[in-house]
């Protein structure tokens, strides 16, 4: 069982890169930014204010990065990191929260921009076509939870696959743990992402082991992670335990990658982690 | 659980099954082998107890894995879990795919599992009487065959009453659909998809809760995930997509630990022979065989093969350990191995040969005046040689320049006369794990042998040392038959097995000219009746016994030429045809087709 602290929290502020205090970006800019940018404008869509112009307001934006996300990492993981924490705060969690329930969306905040919002998440797999959370956006949906009763000081192991996919991504990227490879978090991301592509649950046991396609994954995993095919399919060959390929029946396709988290623990501690 | 135990002829038949590389169809072995697993089992649970207790009118459970990782057998684990609790009144319904010949045979089994499983919840004689009468539409005492197609529909109209019936006394409906692999494979998935046709007026037309669980392969998961939109998986989709899934993984090694036990147990139980007192070896030598296997099929036949090579030595070994105390063993243990069992490895293997070498000497390498030989050889097909010194101490030694000069003798001739080869040290009784001084090894890389010695020791622990003598000793006294079994015991304590096999798929002959060569000596035996041949060859095949070769007479296949030219597709294709419920798969026809080939081929050598 591993296990994650909240109090070492303080440790990510001393690693995290700097990012520019303010700029404005249109909406068409972020839709085309490189995926570690448009992360970090995610993660700070809690805060950011409609600017007025002329008592008009325009299709860009301000932001002002909160303590956390004015330090969000550059690293390939760092779109991961961002959009995990974004589904933590208010806004965007809300909105998580009507797909989930299929309510209407929740609109005030952002005013017409929200479609742009919707676009955004659609282009990282968070909600599909029909605006319905696929299996990645109910992992960052059970994010939230997981950091809320952490904060309450309970200790826990996550339950259902998807608590489990939660505790796992927010594992490493909250503490940036060492016990859980960078690269195994990686593979799993790119496998979830993968099986969000086509919004396919079934792909996903209750465990939360993912077999999915490797190609597939291989794509994402090369599109998200910047990786190559050789970084790949070493990092698959380094958890002979956890990740394994089960061959298809027809000659000559990849078969499906088969990938199982191991059960975190999450330590709670009462703390404000803001 | 109850602890009654298997009857001898049971567990034989258990063996067979196994071996065979069947699921064993009868629920009562299954609690016997069932074991590990124990996150399919708290799923399994924890969905018959909210299903039982909750009233849900359709879930979904997909037991996932691939192919021969046991979920045929946790399919089974589950239906022995309903049964053996009455009180969830849940009727367990198992089919599958494999066995399916048509849509109407699926109506009807599933007509026939629901009848008779409800028969033990009803009591009151109204019911029971419209329960018969209902049977007596359908047709029960005539066969399945009578139902003619146009009367296909009729039966869902009957599945109804019947299922109501079942609703009005609070019983509830566990569908267990197996092979879906089949998915995959294009004829075989229309017959799936008129199935699911069934299963969708079945799911329409009754109310009774129903527990659909699909065993299938992420391929098979693959192909209903793009069937969302159409028939019974888009009527089923939102619980199929909300439905508990496990999926089954490789065996660990505590899983693994936990099927021997059970087997050994029931060994004991069965033969009255306790291994871990009689002869600790096996287990050590079961642990050693294990090592790279990972799905349960895979362990079980193993572990059952190795019992049954111990099966038939085991009173050799009785009697040799009473002998043991008054014999001088250090000379004997090495004459044995390498004049007695060694030679048997063609046997084994019977592309490879050992020759002895005991008097033929090389040059030796360390000291220019002398001269070295080695205990012998084993030669592959392609001429690749594997030479083999035998060491045994008693006390705890290390090996000295001498015996390293031995291989390095050997192989440095061996590459002069442009010949391939590496070697072993077989080291027996109490030598090191690493028997070479740092000098020595530098030694061996200065002349480039470092890779190509290698050493096999004996498993540490007084107990498995005088196993294994006891072992190589019992040759003395055995059988020419039995010769065979020890020598393969031997390999398996002394992790041999494994490095041979490795070698023997890297040095097979190259298709061009030994293929033509086999082709020839096959010739006059092709004719030979399938029967007849079998009778004759001394190997026995695993399976293949009267009532499937019966079978396959049946439908036409009666020459070996015939078995062996047929693609096993089509084989499994006409004995499907012909009805038969248990049905050898392709996989293991095309098995024994490799075999009756291997055996054609050293058959016709022996001529």
């Amino acid at each position: 069982m591993e296990s994650f602290d909240l109090r070492k929290m303080d440790i990510i502020m001393k690693l995290i890169a700097r990012i520019p205090r303010s700029s404005i970006f249109t909406a068409y800019e972020i839709e085309n930014f490189p995926s570690q940018i448009k992360s970090r404008v995610l993660g700070i869509l809690h805060c950011f204010r409609l600017l007025k112009r002329k008592e008009r307001f325009r299709r860009s934006y301000k932001y002002e990065p909160t303590p956390i996300f004015s330090k969000i990492p550059t690293s390939t993981m760092g779109w991961l990191y961002t959009i995990s924490h974004a589904a933590t705060m208010d806004y965007l969690h809300s909105l998580l929260d009507s797909c989930e329930k299929k309510k209407p969306l929740p609109k005030p905040v952002l005013g017409y921009l929200y479609y742009d919002i919707l676009k955004f998440l659609r282009s990282f797999f968070v909600i599909d076509k029909n605006r319905e959370l696929t299996p990645f956006g109910r992992v960052l949906y059970e994010a939230r939870g997981i950091i809320k009763r952490a904060m309450k000081g309970d200790s826990f192991a996550g339950k259902t696959a998807f608590e489990i996919g939660a505790a796992l991504l927010l594992k490493h990227l909250l503490i940036f743990d060492d016990e859980l490879s960078e690269d195994f978090v990686k593979i799993y991301a790119s496998a979830l992402i993968a099986c969000s592509v086509n919004s396919s649950f079934l792909s996903i046991d209750s465990l939360g082991t993912i077999s999915v396609r490797v190609e597939q994954v291989l794509e994402v995993f090369e599109k998200f992670f910047k990786g190559s095919g050789d970084e790949f399919f070493r990092t698959i060959r380094k958890f002979p335990e956890r990740i394994f390929i089960e061959a298809d029946k027809t000659p000559g396709r990849m078969g499906f990658l088969v990938i199982s988290p191991p059960k975190v623990m999450v330590r709670g501690c009462a703390v404000n982690v803001k | 659980m109850s602890s009654s135990i298997l009857s001898k002829e049971e567990f034989e038949e258990l063996w067979d099954i196994l071996a065979s590389g069947d699921s064993p169809m009868n629920l009562r072995y299954i609690k016997y082998l069932f074991s590990g697993r124990s996150d399919a089992v708290q799923i399994i649970s924890n969905v018959l107890d909210t299903f039982s207790q909750k009233n849900i009118p359709l879930e979904v459970l997909i037991i996932q894995g691939e192919r021969g990782v046991g979920k045929t057998f946790t399919a089974f684990y589950l239906m022995s879990y309903i049964k053996e609790r009455a009180f969830y009144q849940i009727l367990p319904v198992y089919i599958s795919f494999d066995r399916i010949s048509s849509s109407l045979d699926f109506v009807s089994k599933l007509f026939y599992d629901i009848a008779f499983g409800l028969i033990q919840y009803i009591e009151e004689e109204s019911y029971r009487e419209q329960l018969r009468s209902i049977m007596e539409r359908f047709g029960v005492d005539i066969t399945y065959a009578k139902i003619n197609p146009h009367e296909a529909d009729a039966p869902i109209g009957l599945l109804s009453e019947l299922c109501k019936i079942a609703d009005d006394h609070g019983v509830k409906l566990c569908i267990i659909l197996d092979e879906l692999d089949l998915l995959a494979d294009a004829t075989s998935a229309q017959k799936i998809y008129a199935c699911f046709e069934r299963l969708l007026g079945f799911q329409n037309n009754t109310r009774i809760p129903k527990l659909y669980v699909f065993c299938a392969t992420s391929r098979a998961l693959e192909e209903i995930e793009n069937l969302r939109g159409s028939g019974f998986i888009s009527r089923i989709w939102s619980a199929l997509k909300n439905a508990k899934r496990i999926y089954l993984s490789q065996l660990n090694d505590t899983e693994k630990k936990e099927i021997t036990e059970k087997i050994l147990e029931i060994y004991k139980k069965c033969y009255g022979i306790d291994v871990n007192i009689a002869f600790p070896l096996l287990i050590k030598i079961i642990e050693k065989s294990l090592k790279e296997r990972y799905l349960p099929r895979e362990v079980i036949t193993e572990t059952i093969e190795v019992i049954k090579e111990y099966n038939s030595i085991k009173d050799l070994l009785e009697r040799i350990r009473m002998q043991t105390s008054s014999i001088s063993v250090g000379r004997d243990i090495d004459s044995i191995l390498k004049n007695k069992l060694l030679p048997q490895i063609s046997r084994l293997f019977p592309d490879i040969k050992f020759q002895r070498l005991a008097n033929i000497m090389f040059p030796s390498v360390l000291f220019p005046d002398k001269t070295r030989n080695i205990d012998g050889e084993f030669v592959f097909p392609d001429d690749f040689r594997l030479g083999i010194e035998i060491k045994y101490s008693e006390t705890k030694a290390a090996l000295d320049n001498i015996a390293i000069d031995q291989l390095m003798s050997y192989l440095s001739a061996r590459q002069k006369e442009n010949i391939k080869a590496e070697a072993i040290f077989i080291l027996l009784g109490k030598y090191d794990r690493n028997p070479f001084t740092t000098d020595q090894l530098d030694l061996l890389r200065n002349y480039g042998f470092y890779e190509k010695i290698h050493v096999f020791v004996s498993p540490i622990g007084g107990i498995f040392d005088q196993n294994l003598r006891q072992l190589i000793l019992s040759a003395r006294i055995a059988e020419p038959t039995q010769l065979s079994d020890i020598l393969l015991l031997v390999l398996r304590a002394l992790d041999i097995l494994p490095f041979l096999r490795k070698l023997r798929e890297e040095h097979k002959v190259g298709r061009g000219e030994g293929e033509e060569e086999r082709v020839q000596l096959i010739q006059p035996i092709r004719n030979i009746k399938l029967r007849d041949f079998l009778k004759k060859a001394k190997g026995k095949i695993k399976g293949l016994g009267q009532k499937t070769i019966e079978k396959l007479e049946k439908a036409g296949v009666e020459y070996v030429e015939e078995f062996i030219n047929t693609d096993a597709n089509q084989i499994f294709q006409k004995l499907k045809e012909m009805g038969y419920r248990s049905i050898p798969k392709p996989y293991k026809i095309r098995e024994w087709q490799k075999a009756i080939q291997e055996l054609i081929y050293t058959q016709a050598r022996l001529l």
